[in-house]
């Protein structure tokens, strides 16, 4: 069976994603850091999930795991990843590449240093083109300038001969966002795609995003540190700290009531108006292992139950998940 | 106490206000940066040359290669403006000629060595592992041995010909590029947009072929002057000891080979001229590639 058949043809049903228990270690033995530690994360067909939490709370990681390129220092040491019904896991490296780009894109936060120095983006572009869906040179480069046009672009066709040096951050954005739904995949993954951008160009690019999105029904995975980033753009919510899934559900239910006190603290903090609001303590190592629950050292609520058993993720009566034993106490119900 | 403007010179650099040209104005066009780095001495002298290799035909005299025992060693005149050899050929004729052989010779070999080495040496960066060792090995094998002596070895043992002295020389040529491909290559592994072009579906060769090996491609002209100027430096030395290329073809080593026995008689331009020629181009190519490796550099 090839990977055409095991993962559905976009002309049927757009595949989902599905992350099981995945479990990341960047370096071996005593210095080895514990990156992300059996994170569940489900991207239903069209389905708009944002990842929040601090940096190096695993988000990264957790995509570069599902495309299977870690830096060569980390691997994953146990989890499932299934795009449809195939497994990530097990496909060889030559399936592997030709779900990449094709079934899943990413984009990632500083588009300039991810553009290819040396190449015209336009030819970037239809090389990706080319590579997955075939056809002739001039037919990708229509195509090229075609989906250069939809992200806004002006003047395509020009645009399409320059060197990634000559765009701005924000047209280097959108050309990177071009290239990764050139083949329209299944799914997108966004990991920071507007943190280098000014404030107006960042709203500007979230709507490109949204607006081709929308159009083929394509699955996006976005990753941020900024909650309104999220707020605007998704549906569902996954919240990690220290490489784990500490609480997820619908985004409005999470953001309007909170039942992890990480979430609590992480939304308080974002919504803070009158003075610079944070969550006491530090984002720990993640070199160590914790006994109960990882967040306990920096919780208000946190006592003995929380520091000796760690807490496993429950589904509450409004079908979100929490990995906390206090859940009740800090949320509404 | 008034400032002596020669002292204040020495403490603090006084440097002459520059009137800024307008933004966009066409002096500071990239095209006239670019023509006004292209031509420059070193490339003006390479353009000569190149020229000369080309139109050799239009601009001399006499015949390179028949000799005229009559017009032996004859001074630079008005006839013979570098002189005559002591086959009584025309030294200016012949070192015209020359031109073509040494540069096209030149030219070859290093374009060899690069067709050779910077694919291996993205390889090796690329793959790792035993792959990247035994070529580093190889090329240190190959590296630690003087390139006259494989040369002399080779051509001895191969046979005395143009072809084998260009693929001897493109081979000796692999080494560098090998490792300066290599070394350019390592860190790219990591750099942002190789992991973005591996995202979008780029693996294997394609990856190494369109991604990795294009962007060592700099360093790679920046050397390729100086390769060839060593090329020629390697030429007319095998030339001169009696190897590579051989009288009457018309080569720079071995006319000043052949000149070298009439110096002591005072007779110094069968040999001199030649010499100039060598030494120019030499020059010429490796100031001309230290001038792109520092443009390089400055990006």
């Amino acid at each position: 069976m090839t990977v055409r058949e095991r993962v559905s043809e976009r002309a049927g049903v757009a595949p989902g994603l599905r992350i099981r228990n995945l479990w990341v270690d960047i370096g071996k033995g005593a210095g080895a850091v514990h990156a992300v530690r059996g994170v569940d994360i489900a991207v239903q067909q069209g389905a708009r999930v944002g990842v929040v939490g601090e940096s190096g709370s695993g988000k990264t990681m957790t995509a570069l795991a599902v495309l299977r390129v870690l830096p060569s220092t980390a691997r994953v040491l146990e989890g499932e990843v299934t795009l449809g019904e195939a497994d990530l896991f097990s496909l060889s490296n030559r399936e592997m590449a030709s779900v990449r780009g094709r079934q899943i894109s990413i984009v990632f936060q500083n588009a300039k240093s991810a553009l290819n120095p040396v190449f015209p983006v336009g030819e970037q572009i239809s090389t990706v083109y080319r590579r997955h869906l075939g056809g002739s040179r001039s037919a990708a480069r229509a195509r090229a300038v075609e989906i250069l046009e939809a992200m806004g672009i002006p003047e395509p066709a020009r645009t399409a001969h320059l060197f990634p040096h000559e765009l701005s951050g924000g047209m280097a954005q959108r050309v990177m966002i071009a290239m990764a739904l050139v083949c329209e995949p299944a799914i997108l993954l966004a990991d920071e795609p507007t943190t280098g951008l000014d404030v107006t160009i960042q709203a500007q690019v979230l709507d490109v995003i949204a607006t081709s999105l929308k159009r083929r029904s394509t699955s996006l995975l976005l990753i941020s540190h900024d909650i309104g980033v999220v707020r605007g753009m998704c549906e569902e919510l996954v919240v990690m700290y220290a490489g784990e899934v500490v609480e997820s559900g619908a985004l409005e239910n999470i953001l309007s009531n909170p039942h992890h006190p990480y979430t609590a603290g992480l939304i308080e903090a974002f919504m803070a108006t009158d003075k610079p609001h944070y969550i006491p303590g530090h984002v720990p190592t993640l070199r160590r292992t914790f006994i109960g629950c990882s967040f306990a050292d920096r919780c208000p609520l946190a006592n003995e139950t929380c520091r000796t058993i760690r807490p496993e993720l429950r589904q509450l009566a409004d079908a979100r998940l929490v990995a906390c034993h206090r859940a009740e106490q800090v949320g509404r119900p | 106490m008034t400032l002596d403007p020669q002292q204040l010179a020495g403490v603090v650099r006084v440097g002459r206000p520059v009137a800024e040209p307008p933004i966009g104005s066409w002096s500071e066009s990239a095209t006239w940066r670019w023509l006004r780095w292209v031509f420059n001495a070193p490339a003006a002298v390479l353009l000569i040359l190149t020229l000369a290799a080309i139109f050799a035909p239009l601009i001399t005299r006499y015949d390179p290669v028949t000799p005229d025992f009559a017009q032996k060693l004859l001074p630079p005149s008005g006839t013979h403006w570098f002189g005559t050899d002591s086959l009584g050929m025309d030294v200016y004729t012949r070192v015209v000629y020359a031109t073509r052989i040494d540069l096209s010779v030149a030219a070859a070999s290093v374009l060899l060595g690069i067709v050779l080495g910077s694919p291996i040496g993205a390889l090796a960066a690329y793959t790792g592992g035993w792959f990247d060792a035994m070529m580093g090995r190889v090329t240190e094998m190959v590296q630690s041995f003087p390139a006259i002596l494989i040369a002399m070895l080779v051509l001895a043992a191969a046979g005395n010909n143009l072809i084998t002295l260009t693929i001897l020389l493109g081979v000796l040529n692999a080494p560098v590029y090998l490792k300066m491909v290599r070394s350019v290559a390592l860190p790219l592994r990591n750099v942002e947009y190789i992991l973005a072009a591996r995202c979008s579906g780029h693996s294997g060769l394609s990856l190494l072929w369109k991604h990795i090996l294009p962007n060592t491609l700099v360093p790679v002209f920046s050397q390729f002057s100086i390769s060839c100027a060593f090329a020629i430096q390697l030429i007319a030395g095998l030339s001169f000891i009696g190897l590579g290329v051989r009288v009457p073809q018309p080569e720079w080593g071995s006319m000043i080979n052949e000149g070298a026995n009439y110096i002591v008689f005072g007779q110094w331009w069968p040999s001199v001229f030649p010499g100039i020629a060598v030494f120019a181009t030499a020059f010429a190519l490796t100031s001309l590639g230290n001038r792109v490796r520092r443009a390089a550099l400055h990006e």
